[in-house]
């Protein structure tokens, strides 16, 4: 049964061939929702009544935070199927992931830096959300500076693999010793960010926006992929018969 | 027809997208001696260390008594002896505390008469308790033989062991692997020049590396 | 089988203490990160001893961090670490003895000179006390989770900075807790609950981090 599905999809030849097919529909839902989501989010849905049109750059950052997050958890499952089960595809998916995450944790950086200078008055505080993401990055960076000093391939691909379960173990205690020190240092203060209850025509646009950014991750990882297996195969009999085609 | 004892079955290895070398079959029974011969950069340490199990490789597979070295890697390791081309001797202990720390970690029982006796036969008794960054490559080369002799197993698997060693010494190591093959067991060594064993050698020559 | 685990400690530890400068250089390292936050921040012993937990504990978290590079770079150029995973000896356990040694030549020395800098930096006896606890509670997860980094880039030729960049992420928690337990106790604040998280940290990585180090051992020894 493994053996079948691994042969049939996984090897990265059929995986070349198959996510050609997949990728027309991964952007078209991407397109609905993105574009729901961001004229829902920018004109349909009522400005916030203490935060007026500010808070609308919600809708770019909580999906980025989330997506962020999700990709960092989607690594550690490459990284268990590269470990585990020898998937050459999983470490391809595994390192595309790590630059594709960095660039969004960057992204939900700098939104959340920037929702900050009207709310807080301050382009930076040591608000426990904010705090954990920026960690988020600097694990990212670990990953990618490991893989980039490896020079041998199966290597790179198993110490990634084990630093990204290593991290993804260790995320939930970061995160949560972070929201504790916060709570620590600043008393109860109000997070900007909890919404304890958000108005239903707020929170549909939020939801399309994270589906579209998780849609857009699962775009660019297979675009990246593809061109992974193109480089890593290069030798290989199939390769050389695309390029002459 | 003895039964093999070590199969290698179909081994090859990739390194970065040009193989190192491909498809690599032998079996080996009792009181075989292997020599991986090949020029310098032609896989002789890689294929070594896949053989000893410290490395994987793309495709193929290798057996034990007929088991599969990766499913049953505790019987393997018991019966297998790797020396590499560094000696696996800690530079900041005396020899006595490298042989002592040797049968620690291999959990064979420290007899000093057994130490004294394979001491002298490889003529470093006098440097006993000097540590070993004092020592000469060929004592350090000694020393590392004399861990053959501490715990005699099945398989001896050695890079380049007569590196650094003087005439007497080559001739200890030749003794050495005669007296292993009589007593039945398999050596395997990866050198680009044959030692003079009386015994025939089999031989597996690794071509020259890819250059991409 | 015990006996045989106290020889490679004993072994390892006496490496250590003969090449002075392995145990000495961190230590040294330690005292001099804390001596110059007073000649930077001013010698105001308020402004010092509300910052000193802070000040110790980056400072030692560095200081270790710098050491744990060399814990199986020596095994490496010897050879010594094929034999180890080539031994018929348990790696997790072998990796357990050299976390344990590396503990006692690293680790051990700055725990102890911790005092006399907090002195330096006016701490009192409940924060000293303090102090030490936490050092205590909070150094083996440091060298603990610092192995898997170092075990991972073993055959790295061109480390740098690289081990840090790698582990520091991961010490967050327990520099929060050991700082935070400081906090509190120049508050007279009840110390118990730090204690027993870093306890808990310090339990799970015990559990986990060995069996992860020697898995990163396997990877990382071929380049």
């Amino acid at each position: 049964m493994w053996h079948w599905l691994n042969q049939k999809f996984l090897a990265p030849k059929s995986f070349y061939a198959n996510s050609a097919k997949l990728i027309p529909w991964i952007a078209l839902a991407f397109a609905l929702c993105f574009s729901y989501g961001l004229f829902a989010g920018l004109f349909i849905a009522p400005a916030d009544y203490q935060q007026g049109d500010g808070f609308r750059i919600i809708y770019v950052h909580v999906p980025s935070a989330f997506t962020a997050m999700a990709i960092y958890f989607s690594m550690a499952v490459f990284a268990v199927f590269t470990l585990v089960f020898r998937v050459k595809v999983a470490a391809i998916g595994m390192s595309c992931s790590a630059k594709i995450g960095a660039w969004f944790t960057f992204l939900a950086l700098i939104t959340g830096s920037i929702w900050g200078k009207p709310m807080w008055g301050t382009w930076w505080i040591w608000d426990a959300r904010l705090t954990s993401v920026l960690i988020l990055l600097f694990l990212y960076f670990g990953f990618i500076a490991l893989q980039s000093v490896i020079p041998n391939q199966q290597t790179r691909d198993r110490a990634g693999a084990l630093m990204a379960i290593v991290g993804v173990i260790n995320l939930p205690i970061i995160h949560y010793s972070v929201i504790w020190w916060n709570t620590l240092h600043q008393g109860p203060t109000l997070s900007k960010f909890a919404k304890p209850s958000i108005a239903p025509a707020m929170l549909y646009p939020l939801l399309a926006m994270i589906a579209a950014f998780l849609l857009f991750y699962a775009l660019t990882l297979l675009l990246r992929m593809r061109n992974q297996i193109l480089l890593r195969e290069i030798n290989s009999q199939w390769v050389a018969e695309l390029i002459h085609e | 027809m003895q039964q093999p004892i070590l199969t290698i079955n179909e081994i090859s290895f990739e390194r970065n997208n040009t193989f190192l070398f491909e498809n690599i079959s032998c079996s080996l029974v009792k009181g075989d001696v292997l020599q991986i011969a090949g020029t310098n950069g032609s896989g002789k340490s890689t294929l070594l260390r896949i053989l000893a199990g410290l490395l994987e490789p793309e495709s193929g597979s290798i057996s034990w008594k007929n088991k599969c070295i990766y499913e049953d890697a505790e019987t393997y390791k018991r019966d297998l002896h790797f020396l590499g081309h560094q000696n696996g001797i800690k530079m900041h202990l005396t020899v006595h505390e490298n042989l002592k720390h040797y049968c620690a970690l291999t959990g064979i029982t420290y007899k000093p008469s057994t130490i004294n006796s394979i001491i002298n036969k490889l003529k470093i008794d006098s440097v006993f308790n000097t540590q070993t960054s004092y020592l000469s490559a060929g004592q350090l080369r000694r020393l590392s033989l004399a861990k053959l002799l501490l715990n005699p197993q099945r398989l001896w698997l050695l890079d380049e062991p007569a590196t650094a060693l003087d005439s007497e010494g080559q001739q200890l190591l030749i003794d050495l692997i005669s007296q292993h093959q009589s007593a039945g067991g398999i050596t395997i060594l990866a050198t680009h020049q044959p030692l003079p064993l009386t015994v025939t050698m089999k031989k597996i020559q690794l071509g020259s590396a890819y250059v991409s | 089988m015990f006996h045989n685990l106290l020889v490679l400690i004993h072994h390892d530890i006496l490496i250590t203490l003969r090449q002075a400068y392995s145990w000495l250089t961190p230590l040294l390292f330690f005292v001099l990160v804390v001596c110059l936050f007073p000649l930077a921040l001013g010698p105001d012993t308020e402004t010092l001893n509300k910052i000193a937990p802070g000040i110790i504990w980056v400072a030692a978290l560095l200081a270790i961090l710098m050491s744990l590079g060399n814990i199986f770079r020596n095994d490496v150029h010897e050879g010594y670490l094929d034999l180890i995973l080539l031994s018929s000896t348990p790696l997790t356990l072998l990796v357990f003895c050299k976390v344990i040694s590396h503990w006692i030549t690293h680790c051990l020395p700055l725990i102890l000179i911790s005092p006399l800098l907090g002195v330096l930096l006016n701490l009192n006896n409940t924060e000293e006390l303090t102090l030490i606890t936490t050092l205590l509670l909070g150094t083996p997860v440091l060298c603990l989770l610092g192995a898997i980094g170092s075990a991972l880039i073993v055959s790295v030729r061109t480390q740098g900075l690289l081990l840090p960049i790698l582990i520091m992420p991961l010490y967050i928690p327990v520099l929060i807790f050991s700082t935070s337990a400081m906090m509190a106790a120049s508050l007279h604040q009840p110390l118990s609950a730090y204690f027993a998280i870093l306890g808990a940290i310090a339990l799970f990585t015990l559990v986990f981090a060995p069996f992860l180090t020697s898995a990163a051992l396997r990877i990382g020894v071929n380049q």
